[in-house]
């Protein structure tokens, strides 16, 4: 299957630090072309283009974007989501070690068509090797006046600092996010306000994942129209894959939106290795984890489809049947238990309380009664969590449930009495 | 209880003027003050530091304790940070551990006793395509087997700490 690389086009083809090579595959064009448009214009591009957020939450770039567009502020902040924490998902790490000027030059863009003159990455601390690469890369643009006071001579002045994580997923959440370049432990903050009001030191912030921005400069050269025609009506463009696990070929993989996931599996992936397929995790850690019969859909960001899919973040994380389920749901359960932050109580301590039910169930002491108030404690933390965190770390475990529930079932059957 | 040498107290206070000319920037700052500091944040470390970057200690542990980058116990020259999430849990990251902690004789969360490193579980570092991986400090090992972790650990033992 031919990749479409849209995000991915220089990765592997430039010196990922020279501004020379960048700019000789058409590197800062979509910058140029924006400075050459007022802003307004820019973000009407950008909502021409339906592109919408690829860090999992899916939503529009260019909404997002007009609305810090329209706040009046001394200051407005652009800044970029590159603490990828979520399980089974690297894309970032790939887009930014290969083509870090891509990402200097759509922030550059966002901040022109918001009106922002600050830009922040917020790079996870688990990725020390990446700092010395962005480091470089915004002093070329620097240099060669792309980023910096008076960007090719028009006036507008934007520059990027890095701030690092300290290794907590739940920074990955826009507003931990934020309390965390505040010099704050990482907790959600209660939304609305959103970010684009009142975000980073509370002022008007847009905040977009890597993958989001990388597209941006691509959308600006090619036109809203053709980023259109590619991927379906629901999600426009392409969308990266981080294809692991059990998987003969792993890596990270760009096609357009509604491919099909038995393709990346069987065709990219090129099959399961160390036994059969025994369920694909879709997303990242807190996607739902389908069976080898569910496999027949195409991934699109809203595509509910018949076994609740959420493309998340795009990973695809293939379990051979080697396994056992309950052992693959207990890893993930622990990773939520882990990272809860702690600030509401839905999640600290529905995180703790949905792994001791499942352990109880694992151990072969469970009842019939724990499935039910694991449904009804996932349903409580799902409405009432604080952040993504908490309302999507039951998934993995009710999507199990579901679609392997002969495993539960059989647990609960064969090893306990019956009440 | 460890004395900080001055050198060590010196290099600490000016790392705290450099946090203090603007106020951003903490983690960066507290990442470079626990490399001089055996890795971590003990009492002392904890109040040398809140006193010169006029942070109340109780923030500052409030702070520390909530990112896995820093602990506030001694931890050895090289951290091996054991990747235990999903996508390297199902290639074999649960084999690759145990062959560590086996050939260090320690548990997880240990330092071994001549100081050389301490061994920690940890969540996604990101390298799942290249699973099992670890990190030690702020280098990546991937696509792990019991066999090779430990031609790695002989190599730091050997090599880069001699």
């Amino acid at each position: 299957m031919e990749e479409v690389r849209i995000a991915l086009r220089n990765v592997g083809e430039i010196d990922p630090v020279s501004v020379e090579e960048f700019r000789a595959r058409g590197g800062f064009e979509g910058l140029k072309r924006a400075l050459s448009m007022g802003p307004k214009e820019v973000i009407d591009e950008i909502i021409a283009s339906k592109i919408r957020g690829r860090g999992g939450a899916g939503f529009p770039v260019g909404l997002k974007w007009d609305m810090v567009r329209g706040m009046e502020a001394d200051q407005k902040y652009i800044v970029c989501n590159a603490d990828e924490g979520e399980p089974a998902t690297n894309k970032d790490r790939i887009l930014m070690s290969g083509d870090p000027l891509s990402l200097m030059e759509s922030m550059t863009i966002a901040g022109y068509a918001v009106g922002a003159t600050k830009g922040l990455i917020y790079l996870r601390a688990e990725y020390p090797y990446l700092f010395p690469v962005l480091r470089e890369a915004i002093e070329a643009a620097e240099q060669s006046g792309f980023l910096g006071r008076d960007i090719l001579g028009s006036g507008f002045d934007f520059s990027v600092a890095l701030v690092s994580g300290g290794g907590a997923y739940v920074c990955g959440e826009e507003t931990a996010l934020i309390e965390s370049i505040e010099g704050k432990r990482g907790e959600s903050r209660f939304k609305p306000p959103y970010p684009g009001a009142i975000g980073l030191y509370d002022r008007p912030t847009v905040i977009n994942n890597v993958e989001t921005l990388m597209n941006i400069p691509a959308i600006l050269t090619g036109g809203a129209e053709w980023f259109r025609s590619i991927g379906t009506s629901d999600s426009s463009g392409t969308k990266l894959f981080t294809l692991c696990g059990n998987l003969n070929r792993r890596g990270i993989f760009e096609f357009p939106m509604g491919v099909s996931l038995r393709d990346l599996i069987f065709d990219v992936g090129e099959g399961v290795c160390g036994g059969e397929l025994l369920a694909v995790q879709l997303g990242g850690g807190s996607g739902p984890i389908l069976n080898a019969d569910q496999i027949d859909v195409g991934l699109e960001i809203d595509h509910m489809g018949p076994h609740g899919i959420a493309l998340g973040a795009g990973g695809v994380m293939v379990i051979n049947d080697s396994h056992d389920i309950l052992d693959i749901v207990e890893n993930t359960m622990e990773f939520f238990a882990d990272e809860s932050c702690g600030k509401c109580t839905p999640c600290r301590e529905g995180t703790i309380q949905l792994l001791r039910l499942l352990r109880k169930i694992k151990s072969g002491r469970g009842r019939v009664s724990d499935l039910e108030n694991l449904e009804e404690l996932a349903e409580v933390m799902t409405m009432a969590s604080l952040c993504g965190l908490g309302q999507s770390s039951p998934i993995p475990l009710i999507s199990a449930l579901k679609n392997f529930n002969e495993e539960f079932v059989s647990i609960l059957e064969g090893r306990c009495a019956p009440w | 209880m460890r004395q900080l040498s001055r050198e060590t107290i010196d290099q600490l206070q000016r790392l705290a003027a450099v946090y203090k000319e603007t106020n951003e920037r903490l983690m960066e700052v507290l990442l470079e003050m626990q490399k001089l500091t055996d890795n971590c944040f003990d009492r002392e470390t904890l109040g040398v530091v809140s006193d010169a970057m006029g942070i109340p200690e109780s923030k500052m542990y409030d702070y520390i304790t909530f990112y896995s980058r820093f602990s506030t116990e001694k931890r050895g020259k090289y951290i091996i940070r054991m990747c235990k999430s999903a996508p390297c849990h199902v290639c074999g990251a649960r084999e690759v551990a145990r062959s560590i902690c086996d050939y260090l004789e320690v548990e997880p969360g240990d330092t071994t006793d001549d100081g050389l490193f301490t061994v920690e579980f940890c969540e996604c570092i990101g390298l799942c395509e290249s699973s099992p991986s670890v990190m030690i400090n702020d280098e990546t090992y991937s696509d792990l087997t019991p066999d090779k972790i430990r031609g790695i650990l002989d190599y730091y033992r050997k090599e880069v700490s001699p």
